[in-house]
């Protein structure tokens, strides 16, 4: 009886998308909330020694997109691609030349973006500019691989940093400097949310609920750090907390509050000083996915691979790998 | 430009893309040269060989013009003779290739087996600092192909012009004093390209990251994973842990190139809570010739690679070395041919006695 009400218990479950990478071997496997055994994986690809692998997964599928360094080389800057995972099939590659460590981005419609480029040329000797590459926001069908352009410039980089409905936030530094762009998928209209920004803008949320553009900006030359929030439609930015290390970590949960760390091992605050999230070790939290009331995310630890929690509790995945939490299946 | 092959935990693996081989798509223009991989502690006779630069290695190298020293902070910047950090060669060959000029190819198809020979990256990387610049048909660099592919000691001295040339193309770190590793750091991220990609404020990279261990690997920016083997070395045969020191995120890249940087003084690469003296290299803590054997890649002389805090904060002209920090840092090192304590005091020993004569001031 009792191992019936556990695989009941279990099957209620959500599963949640774990993409785990040990040496040069990457697995995906679905991992249910709460079991007590690591599910087999349901896919396994070979990638370059010591890549990271990032993903998400396809909406109302079981199918996730991931980004690795698939082969070696010396110029790293467009040396990720796109793949396929999917229980039963082989994994497949549907597009190259990503932006190394970056992950795919996929919109609450299943469209597929990633940032792509292609190395421009090195700056001559006694030059000391930074390299001018080509740059672009591609649309990648996950079924076909077939590639569309939605943005190009030529600069130093473009970064998927959300999406809003059918606009995408993009975060572009380039020798006239960083700001942030909407860039609608369909009319491939480009408007410019934010202007002349610090370039150390990193870690950002897009809150599509309340139309809001949430990251972490830095102070040029100073260690004073914030989390900046602008507002999707009108640009107005508002500071919403300060702090002396870059590791803000800036998240919204589901009912709107704003969760940011206060430093290795203290788990994530709200903004009104209560406690958002424990802390699940000496290092940090990272949410990466929410499903109901549940949090889902890494426990990172400076120069040491991460965990999987959901909420306080870890969740099994594979030993001394790096992880990506890629999504949550209901 | 040199390409980083990011093989060095994974010794199985051995690329020879070479001139004669039909996957060889990149068009590298040098055949691979037959030849067996020298022993780590040959390897480490070639460091020290080539660390102390062309007017050592003679023809055993190719030419490399002068380099800069000094920013202004205090010293003055003159041109002085290119010497090169011994700890800093070998920890980006061991990113580059595992410390590997030749071994028995895994790829591509029509090479696998013996004999051992070049390695050779798809992207026409050779041999141990993955030389690409100048390697493809129809290239004509001022030194010689042949050589880079068949002689370890006159490949990585190749590499090291390409990095004197990033000192040169790079802005001040400090004062710019070639003996101390992290002035380097700016002319280490050039060597593998002055793109975005190695931007430590890139936001594909996570501000969680900390220092980058070659055992848990993952996406970090090249100069940090050059930075990450110093600190971690693969075994202490092969050098002593340098836990360097890094710039603050906020002073990097917030113009379009890296800026002049501070004296570096962060434990991490993302935080600056703690923070660490900068070091400098045993290589410059020595004369210009001593425990070198030679060239050709067999030399069993005295490779340093114990790192030591230089302990002085920017604007402060390095002090005379002290003999307790010499020695508790002997203490720990080993496995580069001049483990011998007693040795190596008499080595440095003499190196500071010439230095206050003044007769080796370029090492400083």
């Amino acid at each position: 009886m009792f191992p019936i009400l556990v695989a009941l218990t279990l099957a209620a479950s959500p599963e949640v998308a774990i993409l785990s990478s040990q040496g040069d071997t990457a697995e995906l496997r679905f991992q249910p909330v709460g079991a007590t055994e690591l599910a087999a994986p349901v896919a396994r690809f070979s990638h370059a020694e010591g890549s990271s692998v990032g993903g998400s997964l396809l909406p109302r599928s079981r199918v996730v997109v991931a980004s690795a360094t698939l082969q070696a080389r010396g110029d790293l800057s467009f040396g990720n691609s796109l793949i396929r995972l999917e229980a039963g099939k082989a994994p497949r590659v549907l597009a190259d030349q990503l932006a190394y460590g970056s992950r795919p981005l996929v919109t609450a419609e299943g469209r597929v973006f990633v940032a792509r480029g292609v190395a421009g040329r090195e700056p001559v000797d006694g030059h000391e500019a930074l390299r001018v590459d080509a740059l672009s926001i591609d649309e990648i069908d996950p079924l076909r691989g077939t590639r569309r352009v939605v943005y190009s410039t030529s600069g130093y980089l473009t970064f998927l940093a959300g999406a809003v409905g059918r606009e995408l936030v993009v975060y572009e530094v380039a020798p006239a400097g960083a700001r942030l762009l909407i860039v609608h998928v369909d009319t491939l209209a480009v408007r410019e949310l934010l202007r002349a920004m610090a370039p150390l803008a990193r870690d950002f949320v897009v809150d599509a609920l309340r139309r809001r553009v949430l990251f972490t900006q830095g102070t040029p030359g100073e260690d004073r750090w914030f989390v900046e929030q602008v507002e999707f439609v009108t640009g107005a930015s508002t500071r919403l907390a300060e702090g002396t290390e870059v590791t803000l970590l800036p998240t919204v949960l589901l009912d709107g509050r704003v969760l940011i760390s206060r430093g290795a091992g203290e788990g994530l605050w709200a903004l009104d000083g209560t406690r958002g999230l424990a802390p699940h070790g000496p290092g940090f939290e990272r949410i990466l996915a929410q499903h109901k009331g549940l949090v889902i995310g890494l426990h990172e630890r400076p120069g040491e691979f991460p965990s999987v929690f959901a909420d306080k509790d870890a969740l099994l995945a594979p030993a001394a790998s790096r992880l990506d939490v890629a999504g949550v299946i209901p | 430009m040199i390409s980083a092959l990011l093989i060095a935990v994974s010794f199985g693996y051995c690329p020879s893309y070479t001139l004669s081989s039909v996957p060889n798509t990149y068009r590298c223009g040098v055949d691979a040269a037959n030849g067996a991989n020298p022993s780590t502690a040959a390897w480490q006779g070639i460091f020290q060989l080539v660390s102390q630069g062309p007017s050592v290695w003679g023809a055993s190298g190719p030419a490399v013009p002068d380099i800069g020293q000094g920013c202004g902070m205090p010293m003055p910047s003159t041109q002085v003779p290119a010497r090169f950090p011994c700890e800093l060669l070998k920890s980006i060959a061991m990113q580059e290739s595992g410390w590997r000029q030749f071994c028995v190819p895994t790829e591509p198809t029509d090479q696998v087996g013996g004999p051992s020979r070049t390695l050779i990256a798809f992207d026409c990387g050779y041999g141990i600092g993955q030389v690409t610049s100048g390697m493809h048909i129809g290239e004509a660099p001022a030194f010689d192909r042949a050589r880079v592919a068949s002689d370890p000691t006159y490949n990585l001295a190749t590499g090291t012009q390409i990095l004197a040339q990033k000192w040169r193309a790079t802005r001040c770190v400090g004062d710019n004093q070639p003996s101390i590793l992290e002035h380097w750091y700016s002319a280490a991220w050039a060597y593998n390209g002055l793109s975005y990609s190695n931007n430590p404020n890139n936001p594909n990279f996570s501000s969680t990251r900390g220092v980058w261990r070659p055992t848990v690997g993952g996406a970090a920016p090249y100069q940090e994973k050059v930075f990450g083997w110093m600190e971690y070395p693969p075994s202490p045969a092969h050098w002593t842990a340098v836990p360097f020191a890094y710039p603050r995120l906020a002073d990097i890249g917030t113009t379009g190139s890296p800026n002049t940087l501070p004296e570096p003084a962060c434990a991490s690469p993302t935080n600056c809570a703690s923070t660490r003296p900068t070091h400098v290299s045993v290589c410059f803590q020595m004369p210009a010739d001593a425990g070198t054997g030679g060239g050709g890649g067999a030399t069993g002389g005295g490779g340093g690679s114990m790192g030591r805090d230089a302990g002085f904060d920017a604007g402060v002209e390095p002090p005379a070395f002290t003999i307790d920090a010499v020695h508790t840092t002997l203490g720990r090192a080993s496995g580069c041919g001049c483990d011998s304590t007693p040795a190596a005091f008499v080595l440095i020993g003499l190196g500071l006695f010439l230095r206050r004569r003044g007769e080796v001031t370029k090492m400083t």
